[in-house]
């Protein structure tokens, strides 16, 4: 292409002064014509030079073999051209050549026209390797770099400075719920992005500066694309350049909805979080208090209020404890001591240890433990804590007089430990629920015993860290079944 | 002194004296070193900036286009009436986004 | 006032708390009645008889803000003094809390009980001023 706009480039055509081939070759023939016609004439009608006619013979002969020879030497360099041409014509079927070596070759003569052959070589040769090595060098950049923005997992837009689409990434098409580029070509963007006119304060307000001289623009919009809520970050930006050239914007739309609702689970849980704090820290101030501001209080009252102040504290540190894991283990910053662990004698000291606070509920605490347990690897204290979080719950959520059982068995691969009471239960929509943070049934709600809705989440988060299982079984007013399951020997995922 | 702080990702400038001829030069070093990190997002707190010339004009556009090379931008905050006057009659206004305090700019760029 | 110890109803989800602060309010020398959230302390506010209501602000079922909001609705028994209290942090407009259910006092946990009952009594004493006028 380029090649040949060169090429027809009008040049100027020099008149060469000197006599084209054509006529060279003629004149010498004439010469050679009329030297005959005249040798002959004079050979015809000078008697006296009859004896010289052989001799004139030789010179008529030597007249046309110089004739013959001036033409040779004439077309000498159109022959070497003819030559390089045919040379290069043939390149074509002999495909055995090197092709480098058949390209025509620039040839010596003094001629002129060897002149205009060298120069017309010269010519085609910088046509064909200079500027197209240039104009290769563009096509392969800008190739590559269409290529990468079709490749980019970007939504991103260019449209001239009305924001009517001129080029749309896949990407953006996408977002934009459009069938394909096709689709949004020429079409107003900010529509596409529904900031529209009309009469709302805000939305003037956004599309003025979208549409005005600010380089960059930063913008959020809620979108629906065929029905589903979409929250975009717009950052737009002008093209630069010279005046006049690529006049523009460039736009980048970014999908903030996951990050958007992560950033909202996150300030529910802090506002939670918070709030499950603040509970027990209130009921620890407002008792201090009342011990230290109230006169004349009986023994009786400063005990109860003192062992307040105590259970209350306990709930604040587990709470802490608790909320720390959670979050570390969702964080996966966990640090979890893997070590050979003999549950028995856990299992054991928990259930003596809750033979208390179950008989001031007068609740029957028992257990079933076989003789033998395989052991596990896992880490004692945090084992310990989901366990005793987990018995607390039998205890707490069983009303007085009823049933708490804690039994183990061996299940293939797996230590099952059983909690199960006769509390109120937990009806089937619920069930799923539980182990949410910070989630609390209705009948938990409803209780007197005070809950923050971490313990369960916790105590799972712990089994699974050991490669374990928790789950449910419960019906409403029948009792519930906590089962915890564990592997034998720790299949850990570290592989210990 | 003119404070210099980063919040997050966004650099914030808060000269404390006119944007002039006089003290453009130096607020300039200062702000190129500042903003040499990362993506130039720049806020321009002009709360206690008396008065631009044109000099703090030039600047402005400078440090705009210079940031926008760098794929961030420049934007400005709390402008006294005078100073606002002079970026809207100027045009300068125009091409930089005016916030009405610090909060509000920093948001821009969430 | 016909009553001549006036009755504070304290709507608390939370036993413990509740338990402490039904203990200061009814030292300072009134009457007091519990509710565990909001549609139980709604529930006895209409069967009347309660001259201060102190309610926690986040409760199941109904929250603080609903049932004052159906106390306000109901018509039969006109609404009382009331203080919320609340474990929100300063995201709350308590404010606008203020002027829309004309409340004595917004207060944040932890608050001290003690704080609660002064407050309380001296709400209902300028009522009582009120009232013999």
């Amino acid at each position: 292409m380029i090649k040949l706009s060169h090429l027809s480039k009008p040049r100027v055509i020099r008149v060469d002064r000197r006599w084209r081939i054509t006529t060279r070759v003629g004149i010498a023939f004439l010469a050679t014509s009329l030297c005959l016609v005249s040798i002959l004439y004079v050979s015809e009608t000078v008697a006296s030079l009859r004896p010289l006619q052989p001799l004139l013979w030789v010179v008529a002969t030597a007249c046309c073999s110089f004739a013959g020879l001036v033409s040779m030497r004439t077309v000498r360099t159109l022959r070497d051209i003819e030559s390089e041409l045919l040379r290069h014509a043939g390149a074509d079927s002999a495909a055995t050549v090197k092709e480098v070596a058949l390209t025509p070759r620039h040839i010596i003569a003094a001629d002129p026209i060897c002149d205009g052959w060298n120069r017309l070589l010269d010519l085609a040769y910088a046509n064909a390797q200079a500027p197209p090595r240039v104009a290769a060098a563009l096509d392969h950049e800008a190739v590559t770099l269409a290529r990468a923005m079709r490749g980019l997992p970007v939504a991103w837009v260019i449209t001239d400075s009305d924001a009517r689409v001129r080029y749309i990434s896949q990407v953006a098409t996408a977002i934009l719920g459009a069938q394909d580029d096709t689709a949004c070509e020429g079409r107003d963007l900010t529509q596409l992005l529904g900031i529209l006119d009309d009469g709302d304060e805000a939305e003037n307000n956004d599309l003025n500066e979208v549409l005005g001289p600010v380089r960059m623009v930063t913008l959020r919009r809620e979108l629906t694309v065929s029905g589903v809520l979409i929250k975009l970050r717009v950052v737009r930006t002008r093209l630069g350049g010279r005046s006049g050239d690529g006049a523009g914007m460039a736009w980048v739309l970014q999908d903030i909805t996951q990050q958007q609702l992560a950033t909202e689970a996150r300030d529910q849980f802090l506002m939670t979080a918070t709030h499950e704090f603040r509970t027990p820290l209130n009921n620890l101030q407002a008792y201090a208090e009342a011990i230290v501001k109230q006169d004349g209080l009986d023994l009786e009252r400063q005990k109860e209020f003192c062992n307040t102040i105590y259970t209350e504290a306990n709930r604040l540190a587990r709470l802490v404890d608790h909320l720390l894991t959670v979050s570390q283990m969702e964080a996966g910053s966990m640090v979890v001591h893997r070590h050979e662990l003999d549950l028995l004698p856990i299992l054991e000291q928990l259930v003596e240890h809750n033979q208390t606070p179950a008989a001031q509920k007068q609740i029957t605490l028992t257990s079933q433990f076989p003789a033998k347990l395989p052991t596990v690897v896992g880490d004692r204290d945090k084992l310990h804590a989901a366990l005793v979080n987990l018995i607390g719950n039998a205890i707490k959520y069983t009303p007085n007089g009823g049933e708490v059982a804690v039994s183990t068995i061996v299940e293939d691969e797996w230590i099952r430990i059983d909690f199960t009471d006769t509390g109120v239960g937990i009806p089937l929509d619920e069930q799923s629920r539980v182990f949410d943070k910070f989630f609390r049934g209705e009948q938990a709600i409803a209780s007197t015993e005070p809950g923050n809705g971490i313990g369960l989440a916790f105590s799972r988060e712990i089994a699974r860290l050991h490669e374990g299982e928790l789950s449910l079984r419960s019906a409403v007013g029948t009792g519930s079944t906590f089962t915890m399951r564990l592997p034998i020997g720790g299949k850990s995922r570290s592989g210990i | 002194m003119t404070s210099i702080d980063r919040r997050g990702g966004v650099t914030v400038i808060r000269p404390d004296q006119p944007l002039q001829r006089s003290t453009v030069e130096a607020l300039a070093v200062d702000v190129a070193n500042a903003t040499r990190v990362g993506l130039p997002l720049v806020v321009l707190d002009l709360t206690e900036t008396p008065l631009i010339d044109s000099a703090g004009l030039e600047w402005l556009l400078d440090l705009d286009e210079q940031c926008g090379g760098g794929g961030g931008c420049v934007c400005l905050c709390a402008a006294n009436e005078l100073c606002r006057d002079i970026l809207r009659i100027t045009g300068v206004g125009a091409t930089l986004r005016h916030f009405d305090d610090l909060t509000e700019a920093l948001g821009s760029f969430a | 006032m016909t009553q001549s110890v006036p009755t504070v109803l304290i709507v608390e989800d939370d036993p413990v708390f509740r338990r402490v602060m039904s203990f200061t309010v009814e030292r300072s020398g009134v009457s007091v009645e519990i509710a565990s959230n909001g549609q139980e302390g709604f529930q006895r506010f209409i069967q009347g008889g309660i001259d201060f209501i102190v309610t926690d602000l986040q409760m199941p079922r109904w929250s603080g803000i609903d049932m004052l909001e159906q106390i306000f609705q109901q018509t039969s028994v006109a609404p009382v003094p009331t203080i919320l209290c609340t474990a929100k942090g300063l995201e709350l407009d308590t404010e606008q809390l203020i002027s829309r259910f004309g409340l004595v006092a917004v207060l944040r946990k932890p608050f001290s009980p003690r704080h609660l009952s002064e407050l309380i009594s001296e709400s209902l004493s300028k009522v009582e001023v009120l009232g013999h006028d």
